[in-house]
């Protein structure tokens, strides 16, 4: 997700970058037509859509005008006092999250008026940024959007228009704005109204006591207030704008000296890939069968018949050259059709030897499991909790503990058949509709057992075999080697890690027990304590034996439960507070007193006190 | 200078800023060379019996609020109190009016913040928790014969 700041244009103002974010609903966003019929934009530039009304219904609650009020071309509508109150506050309540954004009175109404006696052309709005949000921006009216106003009211004392628009978020992050929409437009694509621009324009004065507003929608290519936006949106002319989605970028915002972000904490989900749509089987040279023990048992009968006859045409014939594989697998395969004679090289295996032809590719879902939390407090979280999952055919995996708690954890297997390999996904999300699911982790590992059917074809087993358990020896060492660094403190037990071959993943440890020490002083010494790794590599052959199912670990801090003890020493806080806002015990990290006529001794003794915990 | 001194007990918390206070008698005080208002040592036409139940006491004339730290009878009629000022009870609407960054509170507060305070019995806990709703690998193996040809 790429969020650029949007500028703040003022004919003869320098330029400026404003930028923040407030959330709206979906509907802003999957707006279709209200009739569900085509969508038919005729000379837009002139009158207002009604299928669009529905798009910023949202906005007219928020701000209090009813819809009804709304779609009437240049049509005044009195406007109260208190809801053009409420109209600013709603916008302007939304600067005020963002104060280092926040426009300034004097700069929102400097814009300079090419035609006399109009006061103020300046335009504050939101641009689309995606899904859920919408970004402010601002920019100006021309001045013959006021003309007919300033006719017809020529005391008006008060003028704002607000843009609010739906922009396609390449709009807003390149800045290319040439989309042109053809007049008599026609789309039946509801999609289409993402890429066509559209743009709700308040549009606020004030004739003597009374205040007017007046609502347009037209298609944003056609407006030109904001198209004045893209003009001077220019990265050529604008050098030092600041992207925040490039890490290299030298550029310093300079409205902007750090601490604030962009506040993106949004995530792109990343779904399960799907099975490729096309196996080894599709051609038909390559099939592969699941077989029960008694169609085996035929089949291997055929290979190995003792009938002399046949063992002269088998020499000829060879049919074991015609088996890629045979192995077990532990779970049944997607039966692609009912149960058939196997013909091996064209011939047919004999009486018995039957098989069910299945899919190269599969799925297979384990299921669901949520890690809840236990104190809802920081010791549910990493590194404090651990998190650990088994998966079949892979072994014991470490999670962020951050990752899944409070989260549905779902665990999917995509398999080849032909080979046993699979990839093992973990999606994480905060429900278990798919929508919410995410990969955070993937996994590889094999199930095959190969199952011999010849001397040499046994040879390479047992030699799989030997190599696979070579391996797990060689875990078991590095396991060994984690477990004395663990236990050890500092120095020693990253040289006992070291010693043991396994120098930065031990260095590792041993930081993070002294950072831990370091951070939480000794009251959490069980975070010390070594991690143990619980299973070794469970794949091949072994997997048959392994346990069959997923299933998690979780290691949480037993922590102790005081009585009261928030009213005794407090909770920690890390905010920001008047300290007539407080009662109970209160701790001050940082303040500096001001309106005491009290002795620098008795000040600074305040200060003590303050720190070291009083009863406000 | 004579001035009129308050003197009785609270049983409030000493770090708090709103101290009950019960007053035992008003008497007539003045200071005594060489002590200060932080650190007044007042001389007080009383037994040191009359007020030997005081812990807090208030000057008015000072602006300020005191623990009483001693009682000393001098003469018979005639005691010295000394004492230290109060900086939270004196200044406490002042020092309401400030604002800081709160460390700890007793009713605000953000437990996802990492709190060394919090006590850790070595006992973890240790859970284990199947997946539902879905497969799992058979008991049964299933053999799968790929075949070229």
């Amino acid at each position: 997700m790429l969020y650029t700041k949007v500028p703040c244009i003022f004919e003869n103002q320098p330029i400026q970058d404003y930028k923040f974010l407030i959330q709206c609903d979906d509907e802003l966003y999957n707006r279709k037509p209200i009739d569900g019929s085509a969508v038919y934009l005729l000379n837009p530039s002139l009158e207002g859509y009604d299928s669009l009304e529905s798009v910023f219904e949202t906005i007219f609650t928020k701000i209090n005008i009813q819809p009804a009020d709304f779609n009437e071309w240049h049509e005044s509508t009195s406007l109260t006092n208190s809801r053009l109150l409420q109209l600013v506050n709603m916008l302007g309540s939304n600067f005020k999250l963002n104060p280092e954004y926040m426009f300034t009175s004097g700069d929102l109404y400097t814009g300079v008026s090419d035609a006399p006696g109009v006061p103020d052309r300046c335009v504050v709005g939101y641009n689309r940024l995606d899904q859920n949000s919408i970004v402010a921006s601002f920019s100006q009216t021309s001045p013959f959007i006021h003309a007919a106003f300033m006719q017809e009211y020529p005391n008006q004392q008060f003028h704002m228009i607000y843009n609010l628009s739906v922009l396609p978020e390449a709009c807003i992050n390149d800045g290319v704005f040439d989309l042109e929409v053809p007049l008599d437009f026609v789309t039946e694509d509801p999609e289409d109204l993402r890429k066509w621009i559209a743009m709700l324009s308040i549009e606020v004065w004030q004739n003597s006591s009374d205040f007017k507003y007046n609502c347009v929608v037209t298609l944003t290519s056609f407006a030109f207030n904001m198209r004045a936006i893209s003009d001077r949106y220019d990265t050529k002319s604008v050098p030092n704008l600041y992207d925040t989605n490039d890490p290299n970028s030298t550029n310093q915002d300079p409205t902007n000296p750090g601490g604030s972000g962009d506040g993106d904490t949004n995530s792109d989900r990343i779904p399960v890939p799907v099975l490729p749509d096309d196996d080894m089987t599709a051609s038909g040279s390559v099939r592969i069968y699941e077989l029960s023990v008694g169609e085996l048992t035929a089949f291997m009968n055929y290979l190995h018949s003792p009938n002399w006859t046949e063992a002269i045409i088998k020499t000829w014939q060879n049919p074991i050259q015609g088996v890629v594989s045979l192995h077990y697998l532990p779970y049944p395969m997607v039966p692609k059709g009912g149960s058939e004679q196997i013909t091996i090289l064209g011939v047919p295996a004999g009486v018995g030897a039957n098989g069910t032809p299945v899919n190269q590719w599969q799925t297979i879902n384990f299921g669901y499991c949520f890690i809840g939390t236990v104190k809802n407090n920081y010791l549910d979280y990493a590194p404090y909790t651990k998190v650990q999952i088994y998966l079949p055919g892979i072994g014991i995996r470490d999670l962020n503990a951050d990752d899944v708690i409070n989260k549905w954890v779902k665990v999917q297997y995509n398999c080849d058949n032909v080979t046993g390999q699979f990839v093992a996904f973990i999606l994480v999300g905060p429900t278990k509709a798919d929508t919410d699911m995410s990969v955070k982790y993937t996994f590889s590992g094999c199930v095959a057992a190969p199952f011999p059917i010849s001397q040499n074809n046994w040879g390479n087993t047992y030699i799989a075999a030997a190599t696979l358990a070579a391996g797990a020896l060689a875990g078991g060492v590095a396991t060994a080697g984690n477990a004395v660094a663990a236990s050890g403190s500092g120095a020693g037990a990253a040289s006992a890690a070291g010693a043991a071959g396994e120098t930065e993943g031990a260095l590792f440890n041993a930081g993070a027990v002294a950072k831990r020490t370091t951070n939480i002083g000794n009251s959490l010494t069980s975070l010390a304590k070594p991690s143990i790794t619980r299973a070794g590599t469970v794949s091949g052959t072994t997997s048959l034996f392994g346990v069959r199912a997923p299933y998690m670990i979780i290691e949480r801090p037993n922590v102790q439960d005081f009585k009261d003890f928030n009213k005794i020493k407090g909770y920690a806080c890390g905010k920001t507070f008047k300290l007539s806002d407080l009662s109970g015990y209160t701790e001050v990290e940082r303040i500096h007193l001001t309106g005491l006529r009290a002795t620098a001794t008795e000040i600074n003794e305040i200060e003590r006190l303050l720190e070291g915990g009083v009863m406000l | 200078m004579s001035f009129n001194v308050s003197i009785g007990y609270t049983t409030s918390d000493k770090n708090a800023l709103d101290k009950n206070y019960t007053e035992l008698v008003s008497l007539s005080g003045t200071l005594i060379n060489d002590t200060n208002v932080v650190n007044p040592s007042i001389l007080l036409k009383c037994s040191a019996e009359d007020i030997a139940k005081a812990n807090y006491m208030k000057v008015d004339n000072f602006g300020r609020d005191y623990f009483i730290n001693d009682i000393m009878a001098l003469t018979e009629g005639t005691c010295v109190v000394t004492a230290h000022v109060d900086v939270l009870s004196t200044y406490k609407n002042q020092i309401r009016a400030n604002t800081g960054v709160i460390a700890r509170q007793e009713n605000k507060w953000n437990l996802y913040i990492d709190d060394d305070l919090f006590k850790v019995d070595s006992r973890t806990i240790i859970q284990t928790k199947q997946f539902s709703g879905g497969g799992s690998f058979t008991v049964h193996p299933h053999i799968a014969l790929v075949l070229v040809g």
